[in-house]
């Protein structure tokens, strides 16, 4: 009877995961947009626009290149696809994961890789000069990107002895906050986080300004449904990196069923808190500092995987050994 | 100017030159049309070096004068501006072109649109006329009835430059962009980001204002001239009241002269302060942007509040302005600006001290100085290449000469030299309004009502006369002729975002495709005025 108390409990507690993500994805942007208008002394955009906007894309025609192949339309149902398993393995407010010591950190690289991919792909698809300036760069940043989230998150696996996200958090609260690999492991995840979620100084989420664009280029020529979709993933992604880091700086314990529906949102509205402060620290990021130069972008990312470097060597030397 | 004349009245061709009005200022003479590049090159190699401040071509056939041609040189040393005026041209003239290129595009246009030839010049295309337009539309002769001249075009694509190698792309843009501006096509020749050259295609708002203007009234004429665009309209109103001011030989009076200088600095003031926002927005710097926006929204207001317009159109007339605030308003606006001016103050340094913002702009887009010298690049972009050529402190008008108006220049020519100058310029501008805002509460010495209407005045017929104006861009030409029933004849408008289009495709090269919007953002051209 346990057992399948167990399962039914994990079952339930893995699809409350995903419906959060999926339902508090666009409440997040709204969140940042929000803040970014108060450091620009704006009202701003009501926080649930994003919402809104999704519903209106949903409803609108879809217009396709006569250019393009399979790959446009595949590409955002793709790219959401991938995102959401990312998803599986990231902790939720209730410090499980759905999908938990499959290998984790390597398969949330892999399914970020995979979208990388095939967005780059269709940003080629429309055969525009701009979709294809987004791709080029896109993959430009990329190639800096991955290796510095997989060696962060590959130091934090040395320090807790764990490839499961799930055990890292677990792992992690009996590690002093000042402990200096996990601080510079965490500087290279915030930097890398930015660059992933296409922010200032990288990338800048808010124009259209044909020339400068990288992940707004490839989105250039779709419309309809598939904007929909390729801006709702955008935002689960951009929720899943923050839960993740909220996760790794506060790491917060395993809720179970047990602990009644008042520990349970308790948890949830903890992480709440968490998220939203790291969303607003972004968006403050982001008002108070301009767009870099495209080339050098790789200046900014080496300095993420320098820390991680740095991360990596200073466990070696407290532990001794690795 | 010694030298000069005597080397106009020696001219070896004497025949042909006549020197048809010699003032202490201004001249006029008569050259015959084939000894224009000569004389042209006699001139540019002075010292100072002479700015050109029109090109005009006028269709005089009905007076029995051909086509003529008018080229109005400025000397910034003493002060002194040189008429150029060649008749009889019958359907071909000397390109200048190669000589002085600030005048390709002037020569381009008059091949468009009055079908003459501009023997010599280096690049021939069309310009202000895409293609598509038929064979002998040439649309400035005084024989075409406009009309349904929109029936006769046929959509064509258009022509650039080809250019081939390895891994070389042609990336289009425009002439629709993402965002609110006007359309104007650029095309750019890279290899991976680097640019190699870019081709800028305008002229897609061309409206034949100029074409409008003829025959029309002088009053309907500054309605017009006001709304040729939303950034220097106040300049070129001015501008076109000195024209005719001249052409009426009247003086205006003090007071008036004070409200006009007001005016002018008032819409530096916004166009500036709103320019340095909008070069925030080409790096993504909300913060910025924000700021810049808000400053220029309260100056806008301002000019609403006290003038009833936000670009102040309709507050100069000829003969002097349409009001003029008593001095209560004065102290109003006073008090008002010195608080903006401190606003000003508290987040200019959060710009100027910005490291990603430098790094951005500082190297950015640089316009050398010789080539801002020979394209006859005018405003904040010339003054930013170290080219001291404000035209408030060449040319005794207004009351600049009172005000002691010195040229803000910074030597590197590139992106942040040009926010450098907008800054102190802007800097500078509250600094006068503060002076003649005092002024202005004093109240007029003596019964100064500001207006002399132009009512009974003669009007020169069938003379040329020109207004020039400090716009936040540049100097802002009109050049005016008047018929015989005091109606315009010709209005020719060289707005100094004109001047300086050319220059931008130069500053391009050698940067990447992302930094090509601070580098237009850093001119910060009108399209309106360019294409008229």
């Amino acid at each position: 009877m346990d057992e399948i108390f167990n399962i039914l409990t994990r079952l339930l507690m893995s699809l409350g995961h995903l419906a959060i993500i999926l339902v508090a994805a666009p409440l997040l942007q709204g969140f940042i947009k929000k803040s970014k208008a108060y450091w620009q002394m704006r009202q701003g955009p009501p926080i649930l626009q994003p919402y809104r906007d999704l519903r209106k894309l949903m409803n609108k025609e879809e217009l396709v290149s006569e250019h393009a192949s399979w790959i446009f339309l595949l590409t955002p149902r793709v790219v959401l696809a991938s995102t959401l398993m990312a998803g599986l393995v990231i902790p939720s407010v209730w410090g499980w994961a759905p999908l938990s010591v499959w290998g984790d950190i390597f398969l949330l690289g892999a399914s970020l890789g995979l979208a990388r991919l095939f967005l780059a792909l269709s940003g080629l698809e429309g055969a525009g000069t701009f979709g294809g300036m987004g791709s080029s760069r896109e993959l430009f940043i990329g190639l800096l990107t991955e290796p510095a989230l997989i060696l962060g998150l590959v130091v934090l696996a040395f320090i807790t002895g764990t490839t499961s996200l799930q055990e890292i958090n677990i792992g992690l609260q009996s590690i002093s906050p000042l402990f200096i690999p996990k601080i510079l492991v965490l500087i290279t995840l915030v930097m890398v986080c930015i660059a992933e979620m296409g922010r200032i100084p990288l990338d800048n989420p808010d124009t259209h300004l044909e020339l400068t664009m990288i992940h707004e280029g490839m989105l250039l020529e779709y419309s309809g449904p598939s904007l929909a979709l390729l801006n709702f993933a955008e935002q689960v992604k951009q929720l899943l990196l923050l839960v993740l880091l909220a996760h790794l700086i506060w790491p917060s314990d395993l809720i179970s069923l047990s602990e009644g529906p008042f520990g349970m949102l308790w948890a949830l509205g903890f992480v709440g808190v968490k998220v939203v402060a790291l969303g607003f620290f972004f968006a403050t990021v982001e008002s108070l500092f301009v767009k870099r130069r495209l080339f050098r972008a790789p200046h900014y990312l080496a300095t993420g995987t320098a820390c991680a470097v740095l991360a990596l060597i200073s466990l070696w030397i407290i532990g001794g050994q690795i | 100017m010694l030298g000069l004349r005597e080397y106009l009245q020696s001219f070896h061709s004497c025949p042909g030159t006549v020197i048809i009005e010699w003032k202490k200022q201004e001249a006029i003479v008569e050259v015959p049309s084939r000894d224009l590049p000569e004389i042209l090159t006699y001139c540019l190699a002075m010292k100072p070096r002479p700015t050109w401040l029109t090109h005009v071509v006028n269709d005089e056939r009905q007076l029995g004068r051909g086509f003529c041609l008018y080229l109005v040189l400025h000397f910034p040393g003493e002060d002194f501006s040189l008429t150029l005026f060649a008749k009889e041209i019958i359907d071909e003239f000397p390109s200048l072109a190669s000589i002085y290129p600030a005048l390709n595009w002037s020569e381009r246009e008059v091949q468009d649109l009055f079908g003459l030839q501009a023997v010599g010049h280096p690049d021939p295309r069309s310009l202000v006329l895409h293609p598509g337009w038929p064979k002998g539309f040439h649309p400035l002769r005084k024989d075409y009835k406009v009309g349904d001249e929109r029936n006769e075009f046929k959509r064509a694509p258009l022509v650039f430059p080809e250019m081939h190698g390895d891994g070389m792309f042609q990336v289009p843009v425009g002439p629709i962009h993402a965002g609110i501006i006007e359309p104007g096509h650029f095309r750019f020749y890279v290899n991976g980001e680097p640019v190699l050259h870019l081709e800028a295609q305008l002229f897609y708002t061309h409206k034949g204002i100029e074409k409008l203007l003829e025959g029309k009234s002088i009053k309907d004429g500054l309605r017009i001239v006001e709304r040729v665009c939303g950034v220097c309209a106040l300049s070129h109103g001015l501008a076109y009241c000195e024209a005719v001011e001249k052409l009426a030989d009247v003086e205006v009076s003090r007071q008036a002269l004070l409200w006009r200088t007001i005016l002018a600095e008032l819409e530096r003031i916004y166009n500036h302060i709103g320019d340095i926002g909008n070069m925030c927005a080409g790096v993504g710097f909300a913060l910025g942007n924000a700021n810049g926006s808000q400053c220029k929204e309260k100056l806008q207001r301002l000019n609403l509040e006290f003038f009833g317009h936000r670009f102040l159109r309709g507050m100069v007339v000829p003969g002097g302005v349409s009001s003029i605030p008593g001095s209560q308003d004065s102290q109003s606006i006073l008090n008002r600006l010195l608080e903006l001016s401190k606003d000003f103050e508290d987040w200019i340094p959060l710009l100027l001290d910005h490291d990603g913002f430098r790094q951005r702009t500082v190297t950015t887009g640089i316009l050398k100085a010789e080539n801002a010298l020979d394209f006859g690049v005018t405003g904040p972009a010339a003054r930013a290449s170290g080219i001291a050529n404000d035209w408030r402190e060449h040319h005794a008008h207004l009351l600049y000469p009172e005000l002691n108006v010195k040229s803000m220049i910074e030597q590197d020519g590139d992106a942040c030299s040009r926010l450098l100058v907008r800054v102190n310029e802007t800097r500078e501008s509250f600094r006068f309004l503060d002076t003649l805002l005092r002024e202005a509460i004093k109240g007029p010495a003596s019964e100064d009502k500001g207006t002399t209407p132009l009512t009974l005045e003669k009007f020169r017929q069938f003379a040329p006369a020109w207004g020039c104006v400090e716009s936040p861009r540049g100097t802002d030409v009109i050049w005016l002729m008047l018929d015989g029933e005091d109606k315009i004849y010709r209005c020719r408008i060289r707005s100094a975002s004109y001047a300086n289009w050319p220059a931008v495709p130069l500053t391009a090269p050698g940067n990447i495709v992302p930094d090509f919007p601070i580098i237009n953002k850093s001119f910060e051209l009108c399209y309106s005025c360019c294409d008229r």
